[in-house]
Formats: structure tokens, sequence, C-alpha cells
């Protein structure tokens, strides 16, 4: 990690036992403060930073903690936004008879924070049932929001896909979420799991529901762990804040199924390993021993792959994906949406329906070469 | 006695709405469907916090001033203005009465 992260984690891990300390005790010269800041925003840490601005925390010069709190001050206008954005959002799919549930943001600004101020974002994210999806991207749309990508072949997200990502007319982002990641992973999840339970919240006297905490902690160790190959600092925040709370704890008997069940004990393990190492934390945690002793499998370890190489991507992890999808009928409709998506599909991805076709062979190609140099048992 | 429409004859609550506290105040999206970003600082977010349910302004100017340690004579003035100014933006309720 770079000198800049090693600072993001002290921020991100601000106030969490066992987090580590500030390094210096002198304030920081402005440049360096001012790329701090920068990165804050970048990574959506404004409020952990304004709240360990200070004395007893991070030192700061004269118009350091100023410099901060206007980051924040920002952030905040933005959450607010999103919320009304949000508001509307759910509005529009009740009235479209499609029932959902808030993920991220602002569901962990207010379940999991003892102020919702600390946790700031930058779009809204909702699950919807795979069977409901459309009626949701129909409904967004006749409200004037953009879709950013067409599905490969009509009704293709509904069954297979992460969701979708929607430019509001306010110049906001929504995304629809069937899953909570593409590929292996996110096909194996038991998505019943994520309807059976919730837990309500209050955005200006509306009633709300998100995941209930145990599915939050899981989401968090997915976007930790898949999400990007380098790990978002405020998703790791999430993993440690929601794996440490004290009243009342997770259940970690149902994490741990629903993992196995899910076949993503290698994304937990993966999720908890780079919270802790990343951020710092001192604090030993009951799921640990379990998740350092725990090897992933070889199934395991090659979808993680196409997650985490930087030299495979959309091709190697469509074609893990086959592996996930159980009926052989639903294989052939998958393939063959994507060997042969509609017109229209490939506009502003790729060159030609050739060009598409043989970047994702070459993909699924190197992934496959990779797989069988592996040692299953290494 | 005040003569502003935040007398002591009428009660205030601020309205339903999504809001975050920052280092001077609070950020509130106003409740009125115009997605209109309210800064409100000083006393009225003081004032804001404490109207999550009906307050005259005698009972706000108390409370401010526990929570503050400001001068009473001071609060008399300063908190009808500043629940009439939250009233005017449309961000805080105000009934007839006392409980």
């Amino acid at each position: 990690m770079s000198e800049l992260d090693d600072l993001l984690a002290v921020v991100a891990a601000w106030a969490l036992p066992g987090a580590p300390p500030w390094p210096d005790p002198e304030p920081m010269a402005d440049v360096g403060w001012a790329s701090l800041v920068a990165a804050c925003r970048v990574h959506r840490l404004e409020g952990r930073l304004v709240a360990a601005a200070g004395p007893g925390g991070i030192p700061v010069a004269p118009g350091q903690r100023e410099e901060a709190e206007a980051a924040h001050r920002a952030a905040m206008h933005l959450a607010v936004q999103l919320e009304l954005e949000l508001l509307e959002v759910a509005d529009l799919l009740e009235g479209a008879g499609v029932e959902h549930r808030v993920l991220k943001g602002p569901a962990n600004a207010h379940l999991d924070e003892v102020d919702p101020a600390l946790r700031c974002f930058g779009d809204i994210d909702l699950l919807v049932r795979g069977d409901d999806f459309d009626r949701a991207a129909a409904a967004l749309v006749a409200a004037g929001c953009q879709r950013r990508f067409v599905d490969p072949r009509p009704g293709f997200t509904g069954r297979f896909g992460k969701g979708s990502a929607f430019a509001t007319p306010h110049g906001l982002e929504v995304d629809l979420h069937r899953t909570w990641v593409m590929g292996p992973f996110g096909l194996s999840i038991d998505l019943a799991d994520l309807w059976e339970t919730s837990a309500p919240f209050e955005i200006a006297g509306r009633r709300l529901l998100a995941l209930d905490a145990e599915n939050r902690f899981l989401h968090a160790c997915f976007h930790t762990a898949l999400g990007d190959r380098e790990p978002r600092w405020s998703a790791m925040r999430d993993v440690a804040g929601i794996a440490l709370r004290p009243d009342p704890p997770i259940d970690l008997g149902v994490v741990r199924d629903r993992a196995a069940r899910w076949r993503a004990e290698a994304v937990l393990v993966r999720g908890l390993l780079e919270t802790w190492a990343r951020l710092g934390l001192e604090l030993e945690h009951p799921l640990l021993p379990w998740a350092r002793d725990r090897r992933p499998t070889g199934r395991e370890r090659r979808a993680l792959d196409t997650y985490l190489d930087p030299d495979l991507g959309y091709g190697a992890r469509s074609l893990a994906a086959v592996g996930a999808i159980p009926r052989w009928s639903d294989r052939v409709d998958f393939v063959a949406a994507l060997v042969a998506p509609r017109e229209g599909y490939r506009q502003g991805r790729y060159r030609s329906g050739w060009a598409r076709l043989r970047a994702g062979l070459a993909e699924a190609l190197r992934w496959g070469r990779r797989s069988l140099r592996r040692s299953p048992v290494r | 006695m005040p003569t502003t429409r935040a007398g002591a004859d009428r009660r205030f609550r601020r309205r339903p709405a999504s809001w975050r506290r920052t280092a001077d105040g609070v950020v509130v999206g106003a409740p009125d469907g115009t997605r209109r970003i309210a800064d409100v600082t000083g006393v009225a977010a003081v004032i804001w916090e404490l109207l999550d349910e009906w307050r005259t302004t005698a009972e706000l100017a108390e409370l401010v001033g526990a929570a503050t340690g400001a001068d009473p004579v001071e609060l008399a003035e300063l908190v009808p203005e500043a629940v009439d100014t939250l009233v005017g933006s449309g961000l805080v309720d105000a009934a007839p009465g006392a409980r």
C-alpha cells in the first residue's frame, strides 16, 4: 500500500475498536492534506475525516479542518439529494407493483452508523426480484431515466444479470440490482435469502426496507472481495463496522450458513481478511481464525480469478458463470445471448460483433489455460 | 412578548425530511418536492435537532440554553427569530395552542 493508502486506512477505520492510530503527531503539510481530502472524496470517507480531524485525532494546521468540513458538507448535500431521489424511485417502483430493498449507502448510513452523516455515498442501489426487473426498468425509463446498457437479449438481466444502472433526469445514478455481483458468485447466491428477512428504516418519515444485518455484512464482504481489484475503503469500513457492532451483534452462524449455501465462503474469507489486513485492525474477531485456516477450493479459486486477475474480465467471468447456472436449458440461453446478442447491444463497447466475440474467446482461453496450470490443492 | 409567527401561543415541529449533520449545522432537503437543499446553521440548527416533537419557543429557548449555555435574554430574542426563519423556509410546521 502507498503512504496515502496507509493514511486512508486510518481514516476509514476511525473509531473502530483496535483501529490504528494516526502515525504523525504533527499536522501534514497543506499539499499532503489536500491530497488526503481529495482521496477521501473519491473513497467517500469525508464523514470519517471530519470525525477524526482535530483534538485527540488527526492533528490539523489552521484551515485544514475547514477544508475537510467543506468536503463533508458537499457530500451531505449529495447524500440528501440522493435520498430525495430514492424516495421518488421507491414511489415509482411501488406504483409499478415492484417490491424492493435499499442496498449499501443509505441503508448502511441509517442502520449501521451512530450518525448517518458518517457514511457518504455517490449513488442509489436497489434490489428487485428477477421477475420484476423489466417492469422496474420500464417504470424508471417511463419517468425519464436513461438505462446505461441494454440487455444482450430481452429479459437477460432479470434471469442472469447483476442489474443495470440508470441516469436520472436530475443527473444522479440509480442502480437496479437483481443480485450483488455479475458472474459465478452472483449467480450462486440463493436470492430467496435476500428477500426472506428485512430491516426497516426511515427517511423523511417514510418507511423503507433494507437487507437484514447479516446480509448487509455479506454484501459488504462481496463488495470488498469482488467489487474492484483494489478493495474500496468504504466497503471495508462497512465490513468491519457491521462485524464489530456490539448491540445487537450479527449472528455469525447465519452468516456462515448463508455463505456456505451460496458457495461463497471464499468471498466471505477474502472480504474479512482484506478488511482486517488493510485497515490494520488489531482486534481479533471470532470469524478470523476460521477465515485464516480456510483454503479456497479449486472452483472458488478459478471463480475468484475472473474477478481479480487484471488480464481477465467480462468474458472469463461469463464463462465461469455458466457452471453456476443450475439448469442446462438456462445455460444454453445464457451462452446464446452472449454469443449472439441482439442488434445494438455492442454499441459503444466493441467495434464489431466479431471483435467482441474474439475478445471474449481470447479471455476465456486465457482463463482456461490459467485454471489448468493451477493445482487444485495449492 | 414577541409578536412574530413564533409567538409563545404556538407550537412547532420539524417536517419529515432527509437531513444530515455537518460541522456547522445541518443540511436539510426541503420537504416540498422542490429538491431545494437548505444549509441550516447556528441556533437554527440546534432548534432543528430539538424539533423532533412539538415544542413552544419558550421550551426551545430553555433547551437551547441548556445545550449551549447561551444567555437566556439573548435566546428569548434569537429563538423566535430562528423558528420564524425555519417556518418561512417550509422546514418546520406550526400549530396553534400549547400542549
